[in-house]
Parts: structure tokens; C-alpha cells; sequence
């Protein structure tokens, strides 16, 4: 395979205009959609539009009631008792988050209307709202005993839909910063209040602000430098296997092929040269574009070791899919007649892949069924996988894009081993 | 050495290859010969294993190769119509990479690949690209592709198409060297009749997918033993002329030719004459008239109605 390997590598070198393009082209792309389309990606929430129905379930009076009563039991100073009590009667968790929801940023993307519960599954249903965030009954006290003293489970909001969709991501992203902010601040409180001292209601979650436009993931926490950096190397990273396939039709069609055939070698040989070899050329292009850019750019400036780990481990899961995917098309080059309409035909499958995926345009702004495909291909997965990964998603919420991944690796390399021409001779 | 009894090749309902059955001896340097579509490269696709016949077999030393390829891949180098080089590549590295997917390797590779080289004049250069090189070069090298694991039966498909003179010569030589002092048994395809009568000791005819005839050049002329060929130089070309040669009755054929006209007449028939008298009757100036024994070229023209770079 080695031999296989270095022959496509030296081809592939030589061959000065494909290799402008896969590296230059890059770079002048994503300069130029960076600085052209920056409100595609850094305001995306300007084009996203849910519409979502608050149901209150809370009552707050009997929250207050409830807290005050398991505040009445605690062992401790009369004085410190009132001062817990003056403090929840500043705060109303349900108002904070109705008040979040309705406030002027959230408002540009969140239409909210306030229904009973009843009327919201039935506009649910009916596909006139997106989602229902339902604030369940004891509310407000699980929050105030979290919050204030630091017990029971974490304050919940309830999040009803009948899709995973991007928006309905968008809305879950608001209510969980709001959630963290309120629980995060529980534990502070409480650590300060255990160092001596209940902490003042002015530090926090009532006095903070907490949720807007900073916390929704997936809008301005992504640059579009850095969108477009991920999204065009990742395009031309496909693009390899493209070209890798029209090479390969070209060495059948000049009779290379046969001389290989000739000299005694399993076709499955020269497949897996192909395979190797776009693996490891689309790696060093994948990581070329992105180290290069992240230089002129500054993209991930202070990121850690285990950020690159991370992001290389993406990248490597992705070209191992699309060298399988180079195998795939080489296969049906060669057993289709007219190779000129086959390589034409896997030039536009390549190029809608890049449409649908996001790699040229956000995939917010696709509509949700196209979305939907988007997010289950190759480049699409890798794409969002990447993306949440620089929003600091945990590893073990992207394992399963990793197996994803992997499964149709798998899946293509066994469809090309397939196709391609076993027998060592046409028939 | 090698043989096919009977083979054929159908195309999707067409016959490409009807019933061919040839051989070659060890050492013998054998021509194919036969105009475009005749079905030569088909049948030196099934001969080299890389088609499957429709019928018929492909037998080496006797036993048959059909279903066990590889016997026959091991002792054949074949040289196909294109040049099939990596065009990115140098020369060197072109040989490099067929000499390791042929099992060879360090300095018995090297030296295999200098010792080529060397043979067809190219070690000078075989540093630089093979885009870089002519067209005569490149089949110089598409010829030294095929020779690296010393091939005990060599096939060449057209080897000398569109080349300068020069590259020719060196392409003709390298034959001649490999089937001669090497002892390597050669089948040789070309347009060329003068290299496949230079070339090679025995020659097939193939047209329309079947050997239409075969034997030595000697033999093959023999078809012809009853014709003259006369080569007739004229003042201009004249088309009534021609149609009142055409209708003396020991005329066979008429051909023009760049300078006037070729007949093919019964030997020793009384025409001469006939042949003034037209020409005054046109008024064409008779500026030379030629009268010879025919070609191998003729004897193709005779068999196939064509010439052979029709």
C-alpha cells in the first residue's frame, strides 16, 4: 500500500494547479466570507424566529409560604431567619425567567405567549408554536431552597417539543444558562453564607443578569472566522475525495490501471491505496487550512492542548469517512461507462454534501427538513461537532457524532469493497 | 509457446473477436496486422487476461490460462496503445512504481531500471517529468514499463503511433534487440506494414474479428502471385480516367494515389498499351509508370478492400 500511497501522494503534489486551489482557495475563501457574511454566523439569532408558549404552573404566594415555613425550621438566629426571608421576598424565580424570556434581546427571536396547558399542547400539536416551556408547580420554592439554602434538588423549567430542531436548541440553550445561573449561584451563596455570613441578595441571581444573548450557544459565541474556517477546510477536505476519484478514472482510462492489473496486484490493493491516500492528504489539508488561518486569523487564541486533541480527533474522524467516501466513488467511476458524466456527477454530489452540510452556507438558515439531512452527513456531523466543541461542549455529550462517524466509515468502505470491480479482469 | 484456439469476444450482442486461433513460438517474433476495428486489441486483451472471452481459449505451454490468469501475467509484459505512465512522474519514478507492484525491489530494481534506460537512450533524462517528454520519448518508456520484470512474451499494441523518426528507429531497435538477442518472443501490432515486414518473421491478417490470413511475408505475397502492381505517374489526376481503366477487363484494381494512380492487374496481361491509349484519350501526360511485384501493403488491400491506415 506504501507504494500505492507515495505514487498518488507525488500526483496529487505535482499536480500545481489542484494543489493551489485546495490550499489557496481555502484561505481566500474563508477571508473573504469571513469579512463579507460575518452577520450569517455572529447574528444568526436575527434569522431564527420561535415561537414558544409559557405555562405557569408555579404559585408563588404558596412557594413563599412553603420556604418560610423550612426556613422557620432551621436552627438558626432569629435575625439570620429574617434576613433569608427578606431576601426571597426580593426575589420571584418565575417572574426572573418569564422576565428573561419577554426582555428586549430574547424578544427579537422568542415570540412567547402565555397559555394554560392545555391550549399549548393543542397549538403544539397543531404546529403553531415550536415548544412550550412549562414552570412547574414548586417552582419557586425548589429554587428558594436551593438558591437561599442550598437544599433540595436543582430548580427545573420543562421544555416541551415535537422536534429537535435548532431553535428548539436555541430555547433550551436560554432556559439552561438561566437554570445554571440560579443553581451556580446557590452554591456560592451558600459557600459564603457557611464562611460566615448570608450572602447579599445585590450578588445574586436576582440582581445579576443572567441568560441574553451571551449565553446562547451556537450565536455569538462562534466567529465568523471561525465558522467559516471549520466550514470551508472541511469542504475542500471532501473536495479531495473528488479529486482522488478523478484520478483514478483517469488511470483507468490511460490504461494504468491495467498495467497494475497486469503486474499481478488484487484490485482491493489498489483501492486501498486510494483510501489511504486521501486519508492522509485530506489531513494535512484539513489541518494545513485550519493551523494556517488560526495564525492570520487568531482564531483559538489561549486554547488548550486538549482543545487541538479534541478538534484533531474530529478531523481524523472525518477524513477516515471520507477516504472510505473516495474509495466509494472510485468504485462507481469504474463501473460506470462515461467517466467524464460519472466524475461530473460526483462533483455535484460533493458540492450539495458542502450546501447541505454548512460548510458554504450556515446551516441555520437551510430550512429544517434540509437542516435534518445536513446534520446527519458526514460534513454536516463533523461540522457541528467541531462547532460545539469550540463552544466548549463536553467530550462526553460528542461521543456519539464520533460513532456516527465511524459507522459510516464502516458502512462506506464495505459499499465501495462492494462495488468496486473484484475480479481481476472485465467480463 | 503461446496459442488461442478459437477464441471470441461479443459485445453486448456484437462480435468483436469471431473464432481467432494463433500462436506463437518461443523466440518468434509474430505480426498482427489488420485495420482499425479489426479486433486486435480485443484479442490482445484476452491473450494478456485482462478480458474474458465469450468462447474459445488462451493456452500457454498448453495448459490454460482462462481461469488462472496469473500464469499467464507473470512470463507476459504487455505495451498498450496509450501511454499509460503517470504523467507527473519522472521517468524513474514511473519505473519505480511498476517495479515494486511487479514484487521487485532495491538495487535489482535499480539496476533493471538503468539497464532499460540505457537500452532505449533515455538514461540521461530520467530525472524529469514525463510531461515534459515527446511523444516518441514517452513510448520509449511505456515500452520500458513493460519489460521490467523480464517478460518472457512481449505484446505491442501500436507502439510506434504518432512518433518522430527518430523515436521510431529507437522503438524498432529496442525490438529488434529484445526479440533477437534476448530471445524474447515479441507479437507486434501496427499500422506500419514495413515494421511488422522488418519486425517479424510471420504475420497474421486480421479483419472484421477473424484472421483473414496468415503465414511469412513470403507466403503472404504468394496471394498475390498472379498480379502485377503498376505504380502510374500522371501530369493530373483525371476521374474518367480511372472509371475507363477500371473497365479493362485484366485490371483488378484501381487506387489513387498522390501522384496518380496504382493498378493491380493479372500478371504478365498486355496492357500497356491500353493504359497509353486511355490516357491520351483524357489527355493525362503519362510522366512515369512503374511496374513491380505486390506488396505485403497490396496483399492487405487485396484481402481487406482497405489500406492498413484506413
Amino acid at each position: 500500500m506504501g507504494i500505492f500511497f507515495k505514487k498518488d501522494f507525488l500526483v496529487y503534489w505535482r499536480d500545481r494547479k489542484e494543489m493551489l486551489i485546495s490550499l489557496l482557495m481555502p484561505l481566500v475563501l474563508i477571508l473573504i466570507l469571513g469579512f463579507a457574511l460575518p452577520g450569517w454566523v455572529e447574528n444568526s439569532s436575527n434569522t431564527i424566529d420561535v415561537k414558544a408558549a409559557l405555562v405557569v404552573k408555579d404559585d408563588y404566594e404558596y412557594g413563599m409560604e412553603r420556604f418560610m415555613e423550612s426556613v422557620q425550621q432551621l436552627p438558626l438566629a432569629a435575625e439570620t431567619k429574617a434576613e433569608l426571608n427578606a431576601q426571597a421576598e426580593r426575589m420571584n424565580p418565575a417572574r426572573m425567567l418569564t422576565e428573561l424570556l419577554m426582555s428586549e434581546e430574547v424578544k427579537d427571536f422568542v415570540h412567547l405567549s402565555s397559555l394554560d396547558e392545555q391550549a399549548a399542547l393543542t397549538e403544539l400539536k397543531e404546529g403553531k408554536i415550536e415548544a412550550i416551556i412549562t414552570i412547574p408547580e414548586s417552582f419557586t420554592q425548589a429554587a428558594l431552597d436551593r438558591l437561599l439554602l442550598n437544599s433540595g434538588d436543582s430548580a427545573s423549567v420543562e421544555l416541551t417539543a415535537n422536534k429537535d430542531s435548532l431553535k428548539v436548541s436555541v430555547l433550551n440553550n436560554i432556559i439552561t444558562g438561566f437554570l445554571n445561573s440560579v443553581n451556580e449561584q446557590a452554591s456560592i451563596s451558600y459557600a459564603i453564607a457557611s464562611q460566615g455570613g448570608i450572602a447579599n441578595g445585590e450578588d445574586t441571581a436576582a440582581a445579576r443578569p443572567v441568560g441574553g444573548m451571551e449565553r446562547i450557544e451556537g450565536a455569538s459565541m462562534i466567529t465568523s472566522f471561525q465558522y467559516y474556517t471549520l466550514a470551508v477546510s472541511l469542504f475542500f477536505a471532501l473536495m479531495v475525495a473528488g479529486t482522488t476519484a478523478s484520478k483514478a478514472i483517469t488511470e483507468k482510462r490511460e490504461q494504468v490501471f491495467m498495467r497494475i492489473l497486469l503486474a499481478g496486484t488484487h484490485p482491493y490493493r489498489y483501492l486501498s491505496g486510494k483510501i489511504a491516500s486521501t486519508f492522509i492528504m485530506s489531513m494535512l489539508q484539513l489541518t494545513l487550512i485550519t493551523v494556517v488561518s488560526h495564525f492570520i486569523f487568531r482564531l483559538f487564541p489561549d486554547k488548550t492542548f486538549e482543545f487541538w486533541a479534541g478538534l484533531l480527533l474530529f478531523g481524523v474522524m472525518f477524513c477516515l469517512t471520507l477516504s472510505a467516501l473516495s474509495g466509494l466513488f472510485t468504485a462507481l467511476l469504474f463501473r460506470m461507462n462515461d467517466a467524464d458524466v460519472a466524475s461530473g456527477i460526483s462533483f455535484i454530489l460533493l458540492v450539495v454534501m458542502g450546501v447541505i452540510g454548512g460548510n458554504l452556507v450556515p446551516l441555520y438558515i437551510l430550512p429544517d427538513w434540509l437542516m435534518g439531512i445536513g446534520s446527519a452527513i458526514p460534513n454536516g456531523i463533523a461540522l457541528t461537532s467541531m462547532l460545539q466543541w469550540i463552544q466548549g461542549i463536553p467530550f462526553s455529550e460528542l461521543r456519539q457524532p464520533i460513532l456516527y462517524q465511524a459507522l459510516f466509515f464502516a458502512a462506506i468502505l464495505a459499499a465501495s469493497l462492494w462495488v468496486f470491480p473484484r475480479r481481476e479482469r472485465k467480463s | 509457446m503461446l496459442e488461442t484456439v478459437e477464441l471470441r469476444k461479443v459485445f453486448k450482442g456484437k462480435t468483436a473477436v469471431d473464432g481467432v486461433s494463433l500462436y506463437l513460438d518461443r523466440g518468434e517474433s509474430v505480426g498482427l496486422i489488420g485495420p482499425n476495428g479489426a479486433g486486435k486489441s480485443t484479442t490482445i486483451s484476452m491473450i494478456s487476461s485482462l478480458l474474458k472471452p465469450t468462447g474459445g481459449d488462451v493456452r500457454l505451454d498448453g495448459k490454460s490460462v482462462i481461469k488462472s490468469p496469473q500464469h499467464i501475467r507473470k512470463v507476459l509484459g504487455v505495451v498498450p496503445q496509450e501511454i499509460a505512465l503517470y504523467e507527473e512522474l519522472s521517468s524513474y519514478e514511473n519505473l519505480k512504481f511498476f517495479g515494486r507492484v511487479y514484487g521487485l525491489k532495491g538495487k535489482e530494481l535499480d539496476n533493471k531500471i538503468q539497464e532499460l534506460l540505457e537500452m532505449v537512450g533515455l538514461r540521461d533524462r530520467q530525472k524529469e517529468l514525463i510531461k515534459t517528454y515527446s511523444g516518441g520519448m514517452k513510448r520509449r518508456i511505456n515500452i520500458v514499463a513493460a519489460l521490467l520484470h523480464d517478460p518472457q512474451i512481449v505484446i505491442m499494441d501500436e507502439p510506434t503511433v504518432g512518433i518522430d523518426p527518430q523515436s521510431r528507429n529507437h522503438i524498432l531497435e529496442t525490438v529488434r534487440l529484445l526479440n533477437r538477442e534476448k530471445g524474447t518472443t515479441v507479437m507486434y501490432t501496427s499500422h506500419y506494414m514495413e515494421e511488422v515486414e522488418q519486425l517479424c518473421s510471420r504475420m497474421y491478417i486480421m479483419d472484421h474479428g477473424r484472421v483473414i490470413a496468415s503465414g511469412t511475408k513470403e507466403e503472404l505475397q504468394r496471394i498475390l502471385s498472379g498480379e502485377d502492381t503498376y505504380l502510374i505517374h500522371l501530369s493530373h489526376q483525371d476521374a474518367d480516367l480511372t472509371r475507363s481503366l477500371q473497365s479493362i477487363a485484366a485490371i483488378r484494381q484501381v487506387e489513387e494515389t498522390e501522384q496518380g494512380l496504382k493498378l493491380i492487374a493479372e500478371k504478365n496481361s498486355r496492357i500497356l498499351s491500353d493504359i497509353v491509349q486511355a490516357a491520351e484519350r483524357r489527355q493525362v501526360q503519362i510522366v512515369n509508370m512503374h511496374v513491380q511485384s505486390p506488396s505485403l501493403e497490396d496483399v492487405f488491400l487485396h484481402l481487406t478492400g482497405r489500406t492498413l491506415r484506413d
